[in-house]
């Protein structure tokens, strides 16, 4: 807190502070909870945040191990993926070469 | 503000129930009142006090004594306020609720045979950021610095919410100067 605009009372300001103090005497009634069940509430909101804690982390392990397996396997068979195309390309090739051929020889006999 | 023990907060900062239940009845009152003035929604104010009580539970180790923990409290829960009203999708019904809120008020008022005050109706009608502003600065005392820091906004707009809230109040109270 400071002394900011500190010039003479502003009957406005006082005003305000009077019906917010009748304000607060109106609710003179508000009790807080006992010490007991406030340490109750203490103990029981620390055993819920550990369990969350726990559980967050066990979530956070096993996405881990999800995103790393599947990146494992990725690396470990890509030699292979990319073996069976570089393979499948030409075989393919000579596959429709030959029909291309057939066809064209069924063509030539015709005529 | 009330003045409270560094040795009951480093102990409740080193997870002593006790301490943190004796430091958090201390001020359980106060924060009350402030939200009280703030919401001016009995309900509301309570809920969100059992939530900055809960939030202070689960944070009292990043408390770092630069402000008081009274000081502290309220930017917890005028925070939480301000996340309460951004998650509500409906405007009417938050407005429904205001004017619930201050009838409840109205009621207690009757109940205990106190004069309604005209002023409670002029801050009703404040739009929130300026009431914030106004009660911290010119009820509670905070500069304006501080304040700043509570709602996270520049010095400078706390001090024109101030002055809006003021000249606002002015004209509700027909006090034009």
């Amino acid at each position: 807190m400071n002394n900011e605009d500190k010039k003479l009372p502003d009957p406005l300001l006082e005003k305000l502070k009077l019906g917010l103090d009748r304000l607060d005497n109106v609710y003179l009634d508000l009790s807080p909870p006992s010490l007991s069940a406030l340490t109750l509430q203490i103990k029981a909101e620390a055993i819920n945040r550990r369990n969350r804690e726990r559980k967050e982390m066990l979530l956070f392990w096993l996405l881990s191990l999800c995103l790393m397996g599947s990146c494992l396997i990725l690396l470990l068979e890509a030699p292979l993926f990319y073996l069976v195309i570089q393979g499948a390309v030409p075989a393919a090739a000579l596959v429709i070469a030959a029909v291309i051929r057939l066809t064209r020889k069924g063509e030539g006999a015709e005529e | 503000m009330i003045k409270c023990d560094r040795r009951i907060i480093k102990k409740a900062q080193q997870g002593n129930a006790e301490a943190l239940a004796e430091l958090l009845r201390d001020h359980y009152t106060f924060l009350h009142k402030y939200l009280l003035k703030v919401t001016l929604d009995p309900s509301l104010a309570e809920d969100i006090c059992q939530d900055t009580m809960l939030r202070s539970m689960e944070k009292i180790t990043s408390y770092n004594g630069s402000s008081s923990f009274s000081s502290w409290l309220i930017t917890i829960a005028t925070r939480l306020y301000i996340d309460r009203i951004r998650r509500s999708k409906r405007e009417k019904e938050w407005n429904l609720r205001q004017e619930q809120g201050i009838r409840s008020i109205r009621w207690q008022f009757e109940s205990r045979n106190e004069e309604w005050s005209d002023v409670l109706d002029a801050i009703s009608r404040l739009p929130l950021p300026q009431r914030m502003a106004v009660l911290l600065k010119h009820y509670y005392g905070y500069g304006y610095e501080e304040i700043g820091v509570m709602l996270q906004i520049p010095e400078g707009t706390v001090k024109s919410r101030v002055a809006y809230g003021l000249r606002q109040l002015r004209k509700e109270l027909g006090e034009d100067e």
